[in-house]
């Protein structure tokens, strides 16, 4: 469905060039849900990003990302835009700035839809409220004739993921679409998600911070750092078994995750690398706890090296 | 340990509603009969979604939100009325640390002079600035280096940790924390969660922490109060709580990826009604999987279980009562 090879991404800014993807090779599987792992400055986002081909003018692209056979980055322009509205739908985090609020909810869950040749205005508006009502919300109908800003998060929410999947979209850009909501809203939400995904027949991307969520609702992860992706695996086998020091690291820093109650919390000390600097050897080595002489210097390699799943660490190969 | 450093008795927070020019209208009450109190070195923390009150109730304890009725008191200074006087020697008490650290943050003042403010505004004389601003960012770990430093210059660790510096300037008995760790990425979260620790531990300061983040609550909280549209339905020892709660609502709640992860999960239908259309009886009936017809007629009084803690239902589902 999407496969990423050797891919980066760069920006030019004042301080000199910043590389915010740095040669990451994945695959998303026909329809499998993928969760995109990492904190902020991970890269997650501009990875993402460049999935739904939404890098600004100025990012500098190399290495190979294609979707459904096509390589998006040696289309032209207009090609790529084509391929995108007809086959990648995203729900953001905040869905109030994704919704326009001078334009009723059920025009443009109709509008979304004129993409989809054969569907007619009649046609669009019933499937438009069939969605809202799968989706939990309450008296669909009139929900059409609501703006944005009379609804809540968790509705707002799930009026996104209801437009993204009207367009029955071959892959699902989700980016942290939880996180602005309440536990409790949350937990709808991720129940809905769940419950919906049946009603995507195309390949799902979760980007998120939070490797609890991924345990939740995805197949497989990635986990990023510093525009590396330093793990990929099946759900659950990194979750119980991670590979590399930083998923580990991770793990471990999860309140969620400390069974017994304790005031010591464990931190990863020291901070990410400036994006500016250039990286020789390992990303992670400075701050590593499992560090090796040879991890400054020299960068390591996917362990396994042929397959897609795989984590960069030295420990893995010696 | 006792003596309580805040006790909040029967708050009610309203606001005019509809009418025109803030005249007329309806009274909405955010808070709607808070009580709550804080014991000297404990740490408590309040939880509950956005909307229920928790933020206006920190506001309140402060007075920087009028209060319609009811008092505060901290460390024996009682203050009621929005005229009170009283108001300036409770903030002078009380340590506040903002939700956003960087917007709280003004950008034109260095770290030293920040964290030395409430010197000036309560003016507190006979001390040297400078090496204040230097003791207080000793505690809370930050070297002398950042004392000239702006705003801007901080990561979003370090503004915390000046935030932290800024509130504990008067050493105040108590320190109400309003999300002190939201957005932070779970590496730093820690640390500033070790801070608080660590801080109450050598200064011997009660913290009013609150968050809507369960998991952090669960390990640092002696106790923990559950609001829902502006009332504390639930409070005691969080051991009880996470265990057994009494409350619906604190058990859906608990149910969420914070809470207990043994729990059978409770999806919620719907959401928290509106403060202006408050329904009759239990605010939470609608959405109760165990309301019975008394839920929707009358609102349940605060009682204490066996087990020491508070709760407003008429039907606990644990506490050593039978329901």
């Amino acid at each position: 469905m999407l496969d990423i090879a050797d891919f980066s991404v760069a920006y030019p800014t004042d301080r000199g060039r910043v590389t915010a993807v740095r040669d990451v090779t994945l695959q998303v599987r026909e329809g499998e849900v993928l969760g995109l792992v990492g904190e902020s400055g991970s890269g997650k986002s501009t990875l993402a990003n460049a999935i739904m081909t939404l890098l600004p003018d100025s990012a500098e692209v190399s290495g190979r990302m294609a979707f459904a056979g096509q390589d998006l980055y040696s289309l032209d322009r207009a090609a790529r835009r084509r391929l995108r509205g007809n086959g990648v739908a995203s729900v953001f985090q905040d869905p109030f700035t994704a919704l326009n609020p001078v334009v009723k909810i059920g025009r443009q869950l109709i509008e979304f839809q004129r993409q989809k040749a054969g569907r007619s205005a009649a046609e669009a508006k019933r499937l438009a409220i069939d969605m809202l009502g799968r989706m939990g919300i309450s008296d669909p109908a009139g929900r059409m004739k609501q703006y944005s800003f009379e609804l809540s998060g968790g509705i707002r929410q799930r009026v996104m993921i209801a437009a993204a999947l009207l367009t029955e979209p071959r892959l699902l850009i989700a980016d942290e679409p939880t996180t602005a909501l309440d536990a409790t809203t949350e937990l709808q939400v991720i129940e809905l998600l769940r419950a919906s995904r049946h009603l995507v027949r195309g390949s799902i991307v979760f980007v998120t911070h939070d490797l609890g969520l991924v345990a939740e609702l995805c197949d497989r992860v990635a986990v990023m750092y510093a525009g590396e992706v330093v793990e990929v695996g099946a759900t659950p086998s990194v979750i119980a078994n991670p590979r590399h020091p930083y998923t580990r690291a991770l793990l471990a820093c999860d309140p969620r995750r400390m069974i017994e109650p304790s005031r010591r919390f464990l931190t990863i000390p020291g901070k990410a690398p400036d994006p500016v600097s250039v990286l020789q050897g390992c990303a992670f080595a400075s701050r590593c706890a499992e560090v090796l002489a040879g991890c400054a210097v020299e960068r390591p390699p996917r362990w396994p090296a042929a397959g897609e799943e795989y984590a960069r660490c030295v420990r893995l190969t010696s | 340990m006792n003596n309580p450093s805040l006790t909040v008795a029967s708050l009610v927070v309203g606001y005019r509603a509809g009418g025109l020019l803030g005249r007329g209208g309806r009274r909405v009450d955010v808070i709607a009969g808070v009580d709550l109190e804080v014991h000297s070195g404990e740490t408590v923390a309040l939880v509950g979604e956005s909307g229920c009150g928790k933020t206006t109730l920190a506001r309140a304890i402060l007075g920087l939100t009028p209060i319609t009725s009811g008092q505060v008191r901290v460390n024996g200074v009682v203050a009621s009325g929005p005229g009170d006087l009283s108001w300036r020697p409770i903030r002078r008490q009380v340590g506040l640390l903002f939700q956003d650290p960087v917007a709280s943050l003004n950008p034109r003042m260095t770290v030293a002079t920040l964290v030395t403010e409430a010197f000036r505004i309560h003016r507190v004389g006979g001390v040297n600035l400078r090496e204040e601003a230097q003791r207080l960012l000793r505690q809370v770990g930050l070297p002398a280096r950042f004392l000239d430093r702006y705003p801007h210059q901080l990561s979003g660790g370090q503004a915390r940790r000046v935030s932290m510096a800024r509130a504990m300037a008067l050493k105040p008995k108590l320190v109400i924390a309003d999300e002190p760790t939201a957005g932070l990425d779970l590496s730093v979260q820690g640390e500033v969660l070790n801070l608080l620790v660590e801080l109450q531990a050598t200064q011997a300061v009660s913290f009013l922490l609150i968050t809507h983040n369960l998991a952090i609550a669960r390990h640092v909280a002696d106790r923990i109060a559950v609001m829902y549209l502006g009332r504390v339905v639930e409070s005691g020892p969080t051991d009880a709580l996470y265990s057994q709660p009494a409350h619906p609502y604190t058990r859906a709640l608990m149910s969420t990826r914070g809470g207990i992860a043994t729990a059978a999960r409770t999806v919620l239908r719907g959401e928290a009604p509106n403060p202006l259309k408050r329904p009759p009886g239990c605010a939470f009936s609608g959405r109760c999987d165990f309301a019975q017809a008394q839920c929707t007629r009358q609102a349940p009084v605060a009682r204490t279980l066996a087990d020491g803690r508070t709760v407003s239902c008429h039907f606990p589902l644990t506490g050593g009562v039978a329901s």
